[in-house]
């Protein structure tokens, strides 16, 4: 009786271990993690955006043009950090991270945060067009010193907000 | 009490199975966790190139004589679909099969990267100066022979012994020569892929 006993409490160890992992994976990638992933670079939206209030398009610029809202370009960061520094010396190893990278020629392996499936398609043209905030769906990024992904990014999601503010519900809006 | 006929340590056949279904269970559900990808952004980002938009160029197509032309659709600096230019005289928008697939030969792996000369049964790599110098000394030897003294003064499709039309003669290229002087208006025109050519994203 002794082994079956052992054989049961291991198989149930492993059930248990197998549930809690599921479960995990079945969340959005991100929404568990409440300071989201280390960056490269420790760049503060909160410094950017929030404190100088520099606009989003500032350096999101192909938000209004692309279906991407865009990265920008290590010469876009250098076009302000060329003479602008941090009187924070923690702040400024920052500033000069990029400007390593800025030397080297080397872009910036940023981690990505936000992501729709592959047959989803999400044009932030369009919504930026329309007049929507990026805060809308980002969260309040201009008060995040690290960016994490706040709303789902799940289809109920994206359906409530549509029928809300009479945005179109045919599924091929979406699935093409 | 241990059951059937397993020994002292050992797994017995039913428990070996429970062992593996469980155990695969859990590596499945772990696989489904988080997977880090990038965000490479450029570090000087090209003119005329948004990421996410597709960029028009005009071209010409090498595929046959004909020389049809071409609207190139680029997706961050790689060609990603090839159509029928529909300003183009010769083909007026259209574009064959084998023009279509001519984007195949752009990327093949095996295509011809350097300039090369025949050298008797094989082929001989040339740099670009050695090439250039060639076709230099080629082209003037041409302009000392008059056309009207040569034996055959009808263009023939040269170089590729494999090819289709390999030495056949071309009256096709007159025929197109004739129509495209026919179809032209005078002043200049946009047939090649330039980035300071006008404009072709806007579709006629």
């Amino acid at each position: 009786m002794r082994r079956r006993h052992a054989w049961l409490g291991f198989t149930g160890a492993l059930l248990v271990t197998a549930v809690i992992l599921s479960s995990l994976g079945a969340r959005p990638a991100r929404a568990a993690d409440a300071e989201g992933p280390r960056q490269p670079i420790l760049f503060s939206h909160k410094i950017h955006a929030g404190d100088f209030q520099i606009d989003c398009q500032y350096c999101h610029a192909d938000a209004r043009r692309s279906v991407f809202a865009g990265v920008p370009s290590v010469r876009r960061c250098m076009g302000c950090h060329q003479i602008v520094a941090s009187k924070d010396p923690e702040l400024q190893k920052e500033v000069e991270k990029l400007r390593a990278y800025w030397k080297d020629g080397k872009p910036v392996e940023w981690v990505r945060i936000h992501k729709v499936p592959g047959f989803v398609q999400f044009p932030h043209k369009r919504h930026v067009q329309v007049g929507l905030a990026c805060q809308t769906c980002h969260g309040p990024v201009q008060a995040m010193s690290t960016v994490a992904q706040v709303a789902p990014l799940t289809m109920g999601w994206c359906i409530s907000c549509h029928s809300e503010r009479q945005g179109p519900l045919d599924c091929v809006t979406c699935h093409h | 009490m241990t059951d059937g006929a397993s020994g002292p340590g050992l797994i017995d056949r039913r428990g070996f199975f429970k062992l593996v279904g469980v155990s695969g269970a859990a590596a499945v559900a772990a696989g489904c966790g988080k997977t880090t990808e990038t965000l490479l952004p450029y570090v000087i980002p090209p003119e005329n190139i948004v990421p996410g938009v597709a960029a028009w160029y005009a071209t010409t197509c090498r595929e046959c004589p004909a020389g049809c032309g071409v609207l190139a659709k680029g997706r961050e600096g790689r060609v990603v679909k090839l159509e029928g230019n529909p300003d183009h005289p010769v083909n007026r928008g259209t574009l064959c099969a084998r023009g279509q697939a001519a984007i195949q030969g752009t990327y093949d792996p095996d295509r011809v990267t350097r300039p090369r000369v025949r050298e008797g049964e094989s082929w001989k790599t040339l740099t670009i100066a050695e090439a250039q110098k060639l076709l230099t000394e080629r082209l003037e030897a041409a302009k000392a022979t008059r056309l009207r003294d040569r034996r055959d003064p009808v263009p023939r499709l040269r170089g590729r012994a494999d090819h289709p039309l390999a030495g056949r003669r071309l009256p096709g290229d007159l025929a197109v020569a004739r129509r495209l002087r026919r179809r032209l208006p005078p002043g200049p025109r946009c047939s090649r892929g330039r980035a300071g050519g006008h404009d072709h994203s806007r579709r006629a």
